[in-house]
């Protein structure tokens, strides 16, 4: 039998594949760019800049209406992924922490949830070093964005006491690092 | 293909005219059969008409074997071992269109454990392949201008480090 593999099949098998090769084989033709392209099973995370990690998702994360666009952090040596369940009149932030093994998820927890009014305004944008969430806030009686800690087990905003407009907020890395202190003229050398 | 059993027997007849005698627990093991048994319109010998006597020989043996009960917990343990080094011989096939029509015939007779177990292997078999090789493999019209292609390839040219 000479036949060809029907195309369902075909993405039977891609289904199957490891991301790398389905990565390369988005060349293969129209319909397989298409596919991969528009999977489930590909989630592209972009960290620290200039680093690409590919993933498998967890099939467990793409159940319910939880769907893209997954938003992207990194936390230490592991990933964070999040985005947002949008119901009547609230919404609730899903972060899960992801161990990345060889390209796969090899292990997953729940991080946090955050569920807030839908009049109001939350975005992620970092998290402190206890790995509590800091989010952008605009709550309805304030005028201006404010930056707020979120404690999970609390489930209470703490505000941090600073203020800006909306989208002024960034995160960096922390550094700490060693002076040299000269000890027999006591003076300090940067 | 006997039994002595005396589970009832169903008559399976291949594209090519062959005819196989399977123990109807067994050929449950095909939705798509149960699904004519239970319609009643397997009286007969069930006409296979997308599957080579070759291939259905090949999917009896896989259904027979993963009909086995283990007798006891032991038994069970050892049964499983066996039966996944089982899997991993069946699929090794000296013609690779074998695997093909074996997709092709887990399909058709949706029989699931397989359809993953066939689908599996032909993507291990080609994870590694060129572009050029998959296009080939799967007999698909590469419908990209070169520019469009060139593009692509640039996309994700990190992937390839």
């Amino acid at each position: 039998m000479s036949d060809n593999i029907p195309f369902d099949l075909q993405l039977a098998i891609m289904n199957r594949l490891p991301v790398k090769s389905l990565l390369q084989f988005r060349t293969v033709s129209k319909s397989w760019k298409y596919s991969i392209d528009c999977s489930d099973f590909i989630c592209q995370a972009v960290v620290g800049g200039k680093i690409f990690w590919v993933i498998d998702m967890p099939e467990q994360m793409l159940v319910g209406e939880f769907l893209p666009p997954y938003y992207t952090s990194q936390l230490g040596d592991s990933i964070i992924i999040y985005g947002s369940f949008n119901f009547v009149n609230f919404r609730i932030i899903y972060a899960w922490e992801l161990e990345v093994d060889d390209g796969k998820v090899s292990s997953y927890i729940q991080l946090f949830t955050i569920p807030y009014l839908a009049e109001h305004e939350l975005k992620l944008i970092g998290f402190t070093k206890d790995k509590q969430p800091i989010v952008e806030a605009l709550f309805l009686q304030q005028l201006n964005q404010s930056l707020q800690v979120f404690n999970p087990s609390f489930q209470s905003f703490q505000n941090v006491g600073v203020e800006a407009n909306h989208g002024s907020f960034f995160t960096g890395q922390y550094k700490e690092s060693l002076m040299l202190v000269n000890e027999q003229s006591m003076g300090i050398i940067f | 293909m006997s039994s002595s059993s005396s589970s009832k027997m169903i008559e399976l007849r291949s594209s090519d005219g062959e005819t196989f005698h399977v123990e109807e627990t067994v050929v449950l093991q095909s939705e798509t059969i149960k699904q004519m048994i239970d319609d009643d319109c397997a009286n007969a010998a069930i006409p296979l008409p997308n599957v080579t006597s070759m291939t259905l020989a090949k999917v009896i043996e896989y259904i027979k074997k993963h009909a086995e009960k283990p007798k006891d917990d032991d038994d069970k343990k050892v049964a499983e071992e066996d039966l996944k080094k089982f899997d991993a011989e069946f699929v090794k096939v000296d013609q690779e269109s074998m695997l093909f029509d074996l997709v092709r015939a887990a399909n058709y007779l949706n029989i699931k454990s397989l359809l993953d177990l066939t689908c599996q292997a032909v993507a291990d078999s080609i994870k590694d392949l060129s572009v050029e090789e998959v296009r080939k493999k799967f007999n698909i019209q590469n419908d990209f201008t070169p520019e469009e292609e060139a593009k692509v390839r640039k996309e994700n040219a990190w992937a390839f480090d």
